[in-house]
């Protein structure tokens, strides 16, 4: 066997030994041409010193508590800075002879298409977080007019009643209906309904409670969730909606709306379809009995 | 109340009666006291644990809210003192958890006798002109981007790699494969509450008897943040050691735990 005396340079990355405290005892010129430095300017200082601050918390706070640990570290990426202080990211693999071995051998290579690889991918990972966010909010919303959906209304009841039972209070359901919306469709047409039922929902929006739920139940129908309240609430609630059908505006020569209440107390038996039915029938009777009008069944205590 | 030593991973040993609890900072685990905790066991009961979302701890049991800030962390060291019945104890807190240790110390003053700070800063952010923690908000963004690129790493090092410091190579990769599922978010949710925290002022609140220990050299907590500490903080000791980086209980835990002892003597 013939001694081979190995030249560093010749390995195609970085190369730095320290310290256990990271001071740095070799460095080859690669190292220090990757950074636009000399082998002089490097050598004594710290690693960190050549740095970008975040990549020192890891080093300080991950890489160099593993390798003391562990004995190797294997593929972390963190940034260097060149003499123009311009951002380098680099590879790391270092490796700790044994655990009383005096030095670390530090081996790195310059990342830079990785890195543009994994900022494409972070960024996709990004942008499908956000379209899964949008799709999660369009799913719970009526398209037309910005508030929740039939299938999100039967969900938040099912919440609704669940803390009712917890807190023991009585909750009400509104069935809303618009009266002739079928006039305003047939003789203004349907762009002109659809301005109706949007201003329609936004006046229940506006005068809802922070946890009361308004939602479009099909076609002209709505439903308002109110947690939480009394006949005497629900009353004032209603006369507000009826008073406030006046400040839709449209060609037809005016809006009103018929309403159907159930007010339930917190130990109530009968299904979720039940209630919504038993909200049904009285916003029939509220049709039956002449329109613009609110009829309320309140399920005895 | 669940089971806390299950969920912090909370591991008792030594042979004394006084209390000394051992918290670990960012980006580690209970395992970095393992250098220096071995020096405590013959006079003290030391107390070892694993932050929620760190290490061995219940992930089931981490509710991204309350981790947000570091009052969450806090009520970590709270719990395992009530669970383990602990009074007057030392608190030995690495980097972060010098602030975790002193937030839980205004809270519940009579659970503890002294905090001692290794490295610690109260606000990793800069605040000119009068304090100056070495960051910058950008600094921050690029942190979270790094680790974003590093999950595997990260994910391995927060393992739970030895038990009784002779885990065989099969071992170690099984507890590595296991804990790889674990949320990386949980992770940025930690750095945030670390390094966008401002508790100067919870510090210079503090009943508690304090020692700062400092490295001459650390580019994460300078001797000047040592300094601000020292001076606004009530009952402190400062002591500087002949260390460079934010972890000397890893690279020099002989004089570091020296430092805590001649301490405790003279306190």
């Amino acid at each position: 066997m013939t001694d081979i005396v190995f030249d560093y340079d010749l390995l195609p990355c970085g190369v730095l030994v320290t310290d256990l405290s990271c001071k740095i005892i070799y460095s080859n010129q690669k190292l220090a041409s990757y950074i636009n430095l000399t082998v002089e300017e490097i050598i004594k200082h710290n690693v960190d010193s050549l740095l970008t601050a975040a990549s020192k918390i890891l080093f300080q706070q991950i890489l160099l508590p593993t390798i003391l640990y562990e004995g190797t570290v294997e593929e972390i990426q963190i940034n260097f800075l060149n003499s123009n202080k311009k951002k380098l990211p680099m590879v790391i693999f270092a490796h700790r002879d044994n655990k009383n071995s005096a030095n670390i051998v530090w081996c790195c290579f310059p990342a830079l298409e990785r890195n543009k690889l994994l900022n494409e991918f972070n960024e996709s990972k990004k942008r499908l977080e956000e379209t899964n966010s949008q799709l999660k909010k369009l799913s719970k919303t009526d398209s037309l007019t910005g508030c929740y959906n039939r299938r999100e209304m039967l969900l938040r009841l099912k919440l609704i009643r669940r803390q009712a039972t917890r807190r023991q209070f009585s909750f009400g359901i509104l069935m809303l209906d618009l009266d002739y919306f079928k006039a305003v469709n047939d003789n203004h047409g349907h762009v002109e309904g659809d301005y109706v039922l949007k201003q329609f929902a936004q006046l229940l929006m506006d005068d809802a409670r922070f946890d009361d739920v308004v939602a479009r139940y099909g076609g002209e129908e709505f439903i308002v969730l109110l947690p939480d309240i009394n006949a005497d609430g629900v009353m004032k609630a209603t006369e507000r909606i009826h008073e406030n059908m006046k400040k839709i505006r449209t060609k037809a020569v005016s809006i009103t709306v018929s309403i159907g209440v159930c007010i339930a107390p917190h130990h109530v038996e009968a299904t979720d379809n039940e209630l919504i039915d038993l909200a049904d029938n009285a916003l029939y009777e509220s049709k039956k009995s002449g329109r613009n009008k609110t009829t309320l069944h309140s399920i005895p205590y | 109340m669940a089971n806390i030593t299950k969920r912090n991973n909370v591991v008792v040993q030594g042979k004394g009666d006084q209390p000394i609890l051992f918290a670990h900072g960012f980006g580690c685990d209970q395992n970095m006291w393992r250098f220096m905790a071995p020096d405590f066991l013959e006079n003290y009961k030391v107390v070892l644990f694993d932050y929620m979302g760190s290490g061995k701890s219940d992930i089931t049991e981490y509710d991204p809210k309350k981790y947000e800030s570091l009052e969450g962390y806090a009520e970590d060291i709270l719990d395992i003192c009530e669970d383990l019945k602990l009074k007057n104890t030392i608190v030995v807190g690495h980097s972060v958890s010098a602030s975790i240790a002193t937030l839980a110390s205004l809270k519940e003053p009579c659970y503890f006798s002294s905090l001692i700070h290794i490295t610690p800063s109260p606000c990793f952010l800069n605040d000119p002109p009068d304090y100056m923690g070495g960051f910058e908000y950008s600094d921050l963004e690029e942190l979270l981007d790094l680790m974003d690129k590093n999950y595997i790493g990260w994910a391995e090092y927060l393992s739970p790699i030895v038990i009784g410091g002779q885990a065989s190579e099969l071992l170690k990769g099984e507890l590595s494969d296991s804990f790889c599922s674990t949320d990386p978010l949980i992770a940025k949710n930690f750095a945030k509450a670390t390094f966008l925290s401002d508790h100067r002022e919870s510090f210079s609140k503090s009943t508690t008897p304090s020692l700062i220990i400092q490295s001459k050299i650390d580019a994460l907590a300078s001797l000047e943040v040592g300094e601000f500490l020292h001076k606004t903080t009530p009952h402190s000791t400062l002591t500087i050691i002949d260390s460079e980086g934010h972890c000397p209980h890893m690279t020099h835990p002989t004089i570091t735990s020296k430092a805590v002892k001649q301490y405790l003597l003279n306190d």
